[in-house]
């Protein structure tokens, strides 16, 4: 393991870090531009690389793009990413009242702290985690992608009926091409392409790139107020004193709520800030630009980053979006994602360890030395920035298998995605749904014909039961808090007659 | 009372995923039947189109009867403006990625007027605009060719 962190000081590992930070915080910081899009832009220009040097970079891009969302949320109310809502709540009143440097300097070492924690808890648990999740099996592994799916599907935003539309669309789209047990091919429709069936990043980079810049052209006359950053940051040691307890907590809650498939960094910030507020003593200040606020929002995104990790290394299993479209780096250079990464390329699924850590350092020191900078790109003029980035869209999935099919797969998914967000249908489900499908279909069949079709040998496997369980129950619960709602309705409405 | 639009939407959506449901049932008939284990290749696809088409079956049911939960946030009204600039957009970008496909124009010169035009249509004319945004697409298309072709080792077009 200490390998790895050797390994990263190297020139070239220290160069992508640096460069997929600086590039995550920089499109992190401008509101339209979100770190998924980033890191499916990046891919493809991952190809010549080594396999570690291409995850970190695009871990890089990840911590700086979660990080750097900070910058508009607090200067103008805008997001920069969708994990920085919370940090709206209580970061721009303080700006708005004179404080944006002791703002933006409270939530940058909150963030750090965040990646800190979480990258504990990544080192700690990932290697035991990885080696019981070699004991699993067709069953364990099955069941595992179904409780994903369906907690994603359940606690997307949005009603549990569409995330599970999404869920099987994406699994459904997934499914042309040749057949992963016993190379059948199938819903080919005729087209010679379709062999291969739709590649990954086509529909990754249509899904979040395209369909995000159909949105930003539909607000591109939205003109962003100008503001004054100040000389960048105020924030010191005494803090640690004052925040420290909030921070810690925060991280955990942020860790752990990252951990479980799902739940995205903006529900893991949303927990840690209505805990904080819960248990202060001061709860009314909250919303007012409270400093208690700001720390508990940033420190609990961030931290999310490193708990979402953990499912993806140890089990090949996306903790969310961002996740899912790691595992498609992992694909294109030939790893299999899953418990194996440790055994067979021990230096990347360390090295993604490492890199986390590295991510943090670089994103910390950028931030604090050059934030008054950055907040200026967030006003490069968005003209340029959409039609370039639509650009950098075709030929990114151009490059993947030098055919246009890929584009026009990668266009056909940008109007499907933005279509589906119109309808209120979870884009999460659907991505995820896509990338599990096969693995799901693979480990559903290779169950059943190790058990000559009994599919009650499933609950013969006590994780795999565990699993199934608590699939059933998460589907099962909204219509039981619904039914229990409506009782208590009906009580109250009798008690007052 | 939800409101008419998102119902609408809700029912295109119910339609639409019954559509796909019932064209990936089709599509799967022809398969041949499992031979050496249980399932076979059809029996996955068939399975989560019927999900499916149960899940956008009761959307619908739902929308009708008014029980669907409205929708967290109002949906945003764009402007015909807004609109009319998407459509330019998409049009440019068809014709940018057509005239590559067909083989009619190579990388360059179809990157530096796609570029040109689309900035045109986000930004608008202004004589400023003009000179600023062919330099932009010129610079952009020419760095990136050489980036892509000779530190990427990827062919373009």
């Amino acid at each position: 393991m200490l390998d790895a962190y050797v390994a990263l000081i190297a020139p070239w590992p220290l160069l992508y870090l640096a460069i997929g930070t600086a590039l995550g915080i920089v499109i992190g910081s401008i509101p339209g531009l979100t770190a998924s899009m980033l890191i499916a832009l990046t891919l493809p220009l991952t190809f010549q690389m080594d396999a570690t040097n291409a995850m970190t970079l695009l871990i890089g891009e990840y911590v700086g793009g979660i990080s750097g969302g900070l910058i508009a949320a607090t200067l103008l109310r805008m997001p920069g990413t969708p994990a920085s809502i919370m940090t709206t709540f209580d970061a721009f009143p303080m700006a708005q009242r004179g404080e944006g440097e002791r703002a933006l300097g409270l939530a940058v070492a909150a963030s750090f702290f965040g990646g800190l924690v979480s990258w504990g808890f990544l080192a700690v648990l990932s290697p035991p985690l990885a080696r019981l999740a070699l004991t699993f099996g067709p069953w364990e592994y099955f069941t595992l992608v179904l409780m994903a799916l369906v907690m994603l599907a359940s606690l997307s935003q949005g009603s549990l009926l569409k995330g599970l539309i999404g869920a099987c669309l994406g699994m459904l789209f997934a499914m042309p091409g040749i057949d992963p047990s016993i190379g059948q091919l199938r819903l080919t429709f005729g087209f010679n392409d379709m062999t291969g069936g739709l590649n990954l990043l086509p529909v990754l980079i249509g899904t979040f790139a395209v369909s995000q810049i159909i949105k930003d052209v539909l607000t591109i006359d939205v003109a962003l107020p100008r503001v004054d950053v100040g000389r960048g940051v105020k924030v010191g040691l005494g803090d640690v004193r004052r925040h420290g307890p909030n921070a810690l907590r925060s991280a955990v809650i942020g860790t752990w709520v990252g951990l479980l498939p799902g739940i995205g960094a903006n529900i893991a910030a949303m927990l840690a800030y209505a805990t904080a507020r819960q248990v202060s003593r001061e709860p009314e200040k909250f919303g007012t630009g409270h400093e208690p606020g700001v720390v508990a929002a940033e420190t609990a995104n961030n931290a999310s980053i490193g708990g979402a990790l953990i499912p993806l290394i140890t089990m090949g299993i996306p903790g969310s979006v961002t996740e899912a479209i790691l595992i498609g780096a992992l694909i294109i250079h030939n790893l299999q994602p899953g418990p194996l990464l440790f055994a067979t390329n021990p230096e990347v699924a360390y090295g993604v360890i490492a890199s986390y850590l590295g991510a943090n350092l670089v994103m910390v020191v950028f931030m604090l030395a050059s934030i008054r900078w950055i907040a200026r790109l967030m006003y490069l003029p968005r003209p340029y920035l959409v039609s370039a980035i639509l650009m950098f869209c075709v030929v990114g999935a151009f490059a993947l298998n030098n055919r246009f099919f890929d584009v026009w797969v990668m266009l056909a998914f940008g109007a499907i995605g933005y279509f589906l967000e119109r309808a209120k249908v979870p884009l999460g489900p659907f991505v995820i749904g896509f990338v599990l499908a096969p693995i799901a279909e693979e480990q559903f069949r290779a169950a059943l014909m190790s058990s000559a079709g009994d599919p009650f040998t499933l609950f013969t496997r006590p994780f795999a039961t565990v699993f199934f369980f608590v699939s059933m129950a998460t589907l099962s619960w909204p219509f039981i808090t619904e039914r229990l709602r409506r009782r208590r309705a009906t009580s109250h409405g009798a008690d007052r007659r | 009372m939800i409101p008419s639009r998102q119902a609408a939407g809700d029912l295109a959506l119910a339609a639409a995923v019954i559509l796909v449901a019932v064209v990936v049932w089709i599509a799967t008939a022809d398969l041949p039947p499992p031979r050496y284990e249980p399932v076979g290749s059809a029996a996955l696809p068939r399975g989560i189109s019927a999900i499916m088409a149960l899940l956008g079956a009761l959307l619908a049911a739902r929308t009708l009867i008014g029980a669907e939960a409205p929708a967290t946030a109002a949906g945003e009204r764009v402007g015909m403006r807004a609109v009319v600039r998407l459509l330019v957009l998409c049009g440019l970008t068809l014709a940018y990625v057509a005239a590559m496909d067909g083989r009619l124009v190579g990388f360059r010169p179809a990157t530096i007027a796609y570029l040109f035009l689309a900035t045109l249509a986000l930004a608008g004319i202004t004589l400023r605009r003009v000179v600023t945004a062919f330099a932009f697409a010129a610079l952009l298309a020419v760095g990136l060719h050489a980036l892509f072709t000779h530190f990427f080792y990827i062919d373009l077009p």
